[in-house]
């Protein structure tokens, strides 16, 4: 892992930061592999109560690639870009990733593209795509195709 | 009164020239004036760039990782504009370092040649 030092930098960052809402959960596989519990407090749509785990893989080629981001446990928050596995499709996780871009950045995004959704529903193409969604998100040709949610 | 100098101790210290000194590269989060995860002495070895329009600094090492893969699209990692990579005035060994990091690049991966920084070639900014 050439940049460990980095993420060793993020890891103090992360174990420091207080962001309402987030809360970074460092896991024993080591320091490129995190869990965040995000709360979303003023959307109808979510329980405030309920915390929707995310987890953050970031591999060898970390931050010239981006990590592997999806949601897990039992409950999947409702969204028309999230698909009942937990996959997401946004743009920062593909091709519009950069290095300049971070563990907390990438919450801090899924954070607000859930505070600002206003469909209760799922992709339109859900049971397509979980039917055969490999197990990395990251392997999946993503199209985004919908600038406004 | 005469004062003869028996032993003269001279310290000197070096930085790059970039407007903000606290900043860190944006790839690496390391200061400039260290290294790149792959290079073990700062200075000459692991030299700076910065992008022509944007004005934004990397560890030549770091920018040149990201701009060879196929996901960059070219574009500077701070702001999306097309990296034009340009060596400030005075880093004299940048552009033979590129061509060593790109021509290794297939077989010899993160084993940059290194050289001692050398002070003296004022390559650098040197402050007494």
């Amino acid at each position: 892992m050439a940049y460990k030092r980095r993420l060793l930098k993020e890891m103090q960052t992360l174990l420091d930061l207080s962001i309402p809402g987030l809360k970074f959960i460092p896991t024993e596989d080591g320091i490129n592999h995190w869990y965040v519990d995000i709360n979303i407090v003023d959307n109808p749509i979510y329980d405030p109560a309920h915390a929707f785990r995310l987890e953050i893989v970031a591999g060898d080629e970390y931050p010239i690639e981006p990590p592997m981001v999806k949601f897990i446990g039992q409950e999947i928050p409702l969204h028309p870009h999230v698909y009942s596995n937990g996959h997401i499709c946004l743009n920062i996780l593909g091709d519009g990733w950069t290095p300049a871009q971070s563990i907390r950045s990438i919450a801090l995004s899924i954070q607000s593209m859930l505070q600002g959704n206003t469909k209760n529903e799922r992709p339109p193409d859900d049971e397509r795509y979980i039917s055969h969604a490999p197990q990395n998100p990251r392997s999946s040709g993503w199209v985004y195709h919908d600038d406004n949610v | 009164m005469k004062v003869t100098f028996k032993k003269w101790h001279a310290v000197t210290y070096w930085h790059w020239s970039v407007p903000n000194q606290d900043d860190l590269c944006g790839i690496c989060r390391v200061s400039f004036d260290g290294t790149c995860p792959s290079c073990t002495y700062p200075g000459d070895s692991c030299p700076l760039v910065v992008g022509e329009s944007c004005h934004h600094n990397f560890h030549m090492h770091c920018i040149t990782k990201w701009l060879q893969t196929d996901a960059s699209k070219g574009l500077c990692p701070m702001c999306r504009q097309d990296f034009k990579m340009v060596f400030p005035a005075g880093i004299d060994n940048a552009r033979e370092h590129l061509g060593m990091v790109l021509g290794d690049s297939n077989n010899n991966e993160g084993g940059h040649q290194q050289t001692e920084p050398n002070p003296e070639n004022g390559n650098q900014d040197i402050l007494a």
